[in-house]
């Protein structure tokens, strides 16, 4: 299938011309713009203020939070916390950086990783008020991922519309909270992690996709 | 392109004098809708100035700028912005420009166009009416070549189909 090899093609183009009404006003707005701003914006400074508002989040919670004894092995429980890291960080990169599909569908498949891990990782401690106790988890994460993910959407306005993308960024503003759990919350059952860490985690990064679904775009450059 | 990433303005018009009428173009062909595909042109090489800074250098320029129209010609349809196709397959009556063309022909090919599922007509105009290649489409929409192909060949016999007796 080549084209102007097929009749009906020449047809086809013939029958639809391409209108040739003054276009010169259409640039009235890039023009404006350029002149407004002249310098260039890199993908970068994007990427960096997403990393540095998940890392600062982050820090500041770990910070301000009081620590955990856990009697789990330090090394799985440290493990668990670099993974979670990784996703945070390596995240707001791949999620920004342009030109990164096949980069954004691995960083994915780490994420899925980071889930099992943060599910499977813990400690075994049980509570004895678990759901009062697995509330107060679920608020944490939720308030921590507001700063993170209000930034994340700001930043994913100024791109097209990309669920890789949105999913990307979303699950690395969101991770913020669940590395601050993972370090101060002190139950360690699966049924806890599950569900009221992970799957707050995964609900958050739904919520960015519908959110953005409706936050006007900046600009249509992938 | 470079000299447009350093700001320059003259730069910015060359640009546009060369790909400016073909993008508008391209977006009321996708669009059926002349007003619609001004706004989308307008957003278009707006979204090109702000996002300058993100060009691969080394990439090719026409299918960054035409995938910077196509989404900006998604998110149109997304938010429900375009215009119904009427109940007989024609299109609204629009704005006309004085010109000799046939406009009862063009308005069922642009139906017909337009009743195409999105990817596919997406692939149809680039290749049929734009004449860009398979690989830049590939490019433009972010899957396979080959993808591409099946595409713009379905949606080439679609439209085979319905313009039967008409072209």
């Amino acid at each position: 299938m080549t084209q102007g090899h097929d009749p009906f093609a020449e047809s086809l183009k013939r029958a639809l011309p391409a209108p040739s009404p003054d276009v010169s006003k259409l640039a009235d707005a890039a023009r404006a713009e350029l002149a407004a701003n002249p310098a260039v914006r890199p993908w970068w400074r994007d990427a960096a203020l997403l990393l540095g508002v998940n890392v600062l989040t982050a820090a500041g919670a770990l910070f301000a939070l009081k620590p955990v004894e856990s009697p789990g092995e330090p090394m799985v429980r440290f493990g668990v916390a670099a993974i979670l890291f990784v996703v945070l960080t390596l995240g707001a990169l791949v999620a920004i950086r342009p030109g990164a599909r096949s980069l954004r569908g691995v960083f994915l498949a780490g994420v899925v990783v980071a889930v099992v891990a943060a599910v499977f990782g813990g400690d075994g401690v049980e509570s004895t008020k678990p759901f009062l106790r697995g509330i107060g988890c679920a608020v944490t994460e939720c308030l921590l991922s507001i700063p993170t993910l209000g930034v994340a959407l700001f930043v994913l306005s100024r791109f097209a519309a990309s669920p890789m993308r949105t999913i990307a960024a979303g699950a690395a503003s969101a991770a913020a909270g669940v590395l601050v759990l993972h370090l101060h919350c002190p139950i360690g059952t699966v049924d806890h992690l599950a569900v009221f860490h992970v799957l707050p985690w995964l609900a958050l990064v739904g919520l960015v996709l519908l959110v953005r679904r409706v936050v006007p775009t900046k600009s249509y450059a992938p | 392109m470079e000299r447009f990433c350093q700001g320059e303005q003259g730069a910015f018009d060359a640009l546009f004098a060369r790909h400016g009428a073909a993008v508008r173009a391209y977006l009321w062909r996708v669009t059926g809708n002349r007003a619609a595909a001004d706004d989308l042109a307008q957003a278009t090489f707006l979204s090109l100035v702000r996002s300058r800074g993100r060009f691969e250098a080394g990439k090719r320029f026409t299918p960054w700028l035409y995938a910077i129209a196509t989404n900006a010609a998604r998110d149109w349809r997304r938010r429900g912005k375009h215009e119904q196709v009427a109940d007989d397959g024609a299109l609204p009556e629009e704005a006309v420009e004085p010109t000799t063309r046939d406009r009862g022909l063009e308005r069922q090919v642009q139906a017909a166009v337009s009743q195409l599922p999105e990817a596919m007509r997406e692939a149809v105009v680039l290749h049929w009416f734009e004449g860009l290649s398979f690989s830049e489409i590939a490019d433009i929409a972010g899957v396979s070549e080959s993808a591409v192909k099946v595409r713009a060949h379905r949606g080439y016999e679609k439209l085979r189909e319905s313009l039967k007796g008409v072209l």
